[in-house]
């Protein structure tokens, strides 16, 4: 069933199982996993079903930080940011779940044994082919510190809304609402658990309803947004009592390292294919580093476009014909064929500066708006520079080609580029203890007995993967965790 | 084509012309490489990273 509450508000308090506020990858997962289930669900979808300024407005936030579009890269409308993604996947690693040497903050509390069970069904629902898998398409580095990386497309891309819609509408245990923003959460006396939420139409009608339990999976933004505002019973807003919410706020950092040359190495099943690189273990523990993925972009157009004759002479000039005088003229007068550029997705360290918090501005439905600091630390900074100078060694060294790195990978003094992948993640963290994040390793929020949280704002930690897969997997384990509740 | 004042007055001057050029030309210094050293063997030529052995010969690309 469906009901559009932009005309009029629910004429009664409505009593749900589980209540899950967001329709996007979270939400639509969660939804469809309990109601298969026999679990009665509510599910409310703050836009409509196709994207609308009205819904989308909700989301303008004062960026302070680096710049990162966090306006324009979110949709707000059913099926959420899977409306415009790229449809990337990749898994979560073992030591995804390991603290890295260089944070100071805490780290899973969970090991990656917790979502595994549900790769099969999350491939399913993201349609990765399971006869490709995540395989690599070739070797890595031969030093064995950089891996080649498993990314898989969804394919044809999941926009959930457009899968999704009709098993939402036709399932008798979902009720889908669009148009209904969570406005605020009622907790009970003791402030122990969640007695009621309210929605708000855009007309600014408002409808309660009530649930054994309630699940926001609105974003990775929005979710610590929303908490915050609900600050009428617990003044710095509900789940904020470690001072976490919206906290640790994390991206993947996108900085463009240089440019490359490729030599013979690449077998054929590489071409037509970026070619890609992933920081090993040995790597992050070995040099203290953060995770790297390295994209080298174009790979079939360097060999395509006729330019290999370009790369030919000059590995011809730099390996025999010219002295060492003329070898370094040579090479610093080289200009690249114009192809090539490495870009790069980079695990950021949890840091409580980089964070999500309230203006005093409101939005048309009387919600504070965001302000995003985005920001990364100088151990980050340096570990982007030392990662970029390892890998063009390593890439040199095992014979596929060379590596020019800009100048601002190789100037310590010089201010890196930074751009975003549209990944947010932690601003609602996992942790082991209620002095360490917002919620705990069942995804609920500590000292709030029935609310919940799904999406990328559970990431303690960011890895250097794309995060819809695991999205996906957790909302599949919280799908698990409430049907042993309710 | 006939030597008129006009003729000879531009053959001068775009004499002059391309003999200060050249001269300016050659004044203008090499700008020298950026070089940065990397460790492990390895330096960076103008952004380029490539090993000590390679640029003195002793390379399996040769």
């Amino acid at each position: 069933m469906i009901i559009d509450l932009k005309d009029s508000p629910l004429d009664k308090v409505k009593h749900f199982d589980v209540c899950i506020f967001g329709a996007g990858p979270a939400g639509i997962t969660l939804a469809l996993e309990l109601a298969e289930n026999g679990v009665k669900i509510g599910l409310f979808e703050g836009g409509s079903k196709n994207f609308t300024e009205e819904s989308n407005d909700i989301y303008q936030s004062k960026i302070v930080g680096l710049q990162g579009w966090f306006d324009i890269m979110r949709k707000r409308y059913l099926g959420g940011t899977s409306n415009q993604w790229l449809g990337r996947c990749r898994p979560f690693e073992a030591s995804d779940f390991e603290l890295s040497p260089l944070s100071n903050l805490s780290g899973w509390p969970i090991k990656i044994d917790e979502i595994e069970s549900y790769q099969d069904k999350a491939m399913e629902i993201l349609n990765l082919d399971k006869n490709v898998g995540f395989r690599p398409f070739h070797k890595g580095t031969k030093d064995g510190l950089f891996m080649p990386d498993v990314g898989l497309f969804s394919d044809p891309i999941t926009r959930f809304g457009v899968k999704y819609r009709e098993q939402l509408i036709e399932n008798p245990n979902i009720e889908l609402y669009l148009n209904a923003n969570l406005y605020d959460i009622e907790l009970n006396d003791g402030h122990t658990s969640v007695a009621s939420a309210k929605l708000r139409s855009y007309n600014g009608d408002d409808s309660l309803v009530k649930a054994d339990a309630f699940v926001m999976a609105m974003g990775g933004i929005e979710n610590a947004r929303v908490l915050l505002n609900c600050d009428s019973q617990v003044s710095e807003g509900i789940g904020n009592h470690s001072g976490f919410l919206g906290r640790c706020f994390m991206e993947h950092p996108n900085v463009v390292i240089g440019e490359y040359l490729l030599n013979e190495g690449i077998s054929g099943e590489q071409k037509g294919y970026d070619f890609e690189f992933y920081s090993s273990d040995k790597l992050v523990n070995d040099q203290r580093l953060s995770k790297g993925n390295f994209t080298f972009e174009q790979v079939s157009d360097v060999y395509s476009y006729g330019k290999t004759a370009a790369i030919k002479s000059f590995f011809k000039n730099l390996s025999c014909s010219l002295g060492v005088d003329d070898k370094v003229q040579f090479i610093s007068s080289f200009k690249c064929p114009g192809s090539g550029k490495i870009w790069t997705e980079f695990e950021q360290l949890p840091s409580k500066n980089s964070r999500v918090y309230l203006s005093d501005e409101k939005d048309s439905l009387g919600l504070r708006k965001a302000i995003i600091d985005w920001n990364v630390t100088e151990i980050d900074i340096d570990s982007y520079r030392r990662s970029a100078i390892q890998l063009a060694k390593s890439f040199s060294d095992s014979g596929f080609g060379k590596i020019r790195l800009e100048p601002y990978m190789l100037d310590e003094n010089a201010e890196i580029p930074i751009n975003q992948h549209a990944h947010h993640m932690g601003t609602t963290r996992m942790a082991s203890n209620e002095s360490d994040g917002v919620i705990d390793s069942n995804c609920k929020v500590f000292g709030v007995d029935n609310l919940y949280i799904a999406g990328s704002s559970i990431y303690p930690t960011s890895g250097c993967g794309n995060p819809t897969l695991p999205i996906v997997k957790f909302a599949l384990r919280l799908g698990e965790h409430l049907k042993s509740k309710i | 084509m006939k030597l008129t004042r006009r003729t000879f007055f531009l053959g001068i001057v775009s004499s002059a012309v391309f003999m200060v050029s050249g001269q300016v030309l050659k004044l203008k210094p090499f700008k020298p490489a950026e070089i940065h050293l990397l460790g492990d063997g390895y330096l960076s030529i103008n952004g380029w990273v490539v090993s000590e052995k390679e640029l003195a010969g002793d390379d399996r690309l040769a």
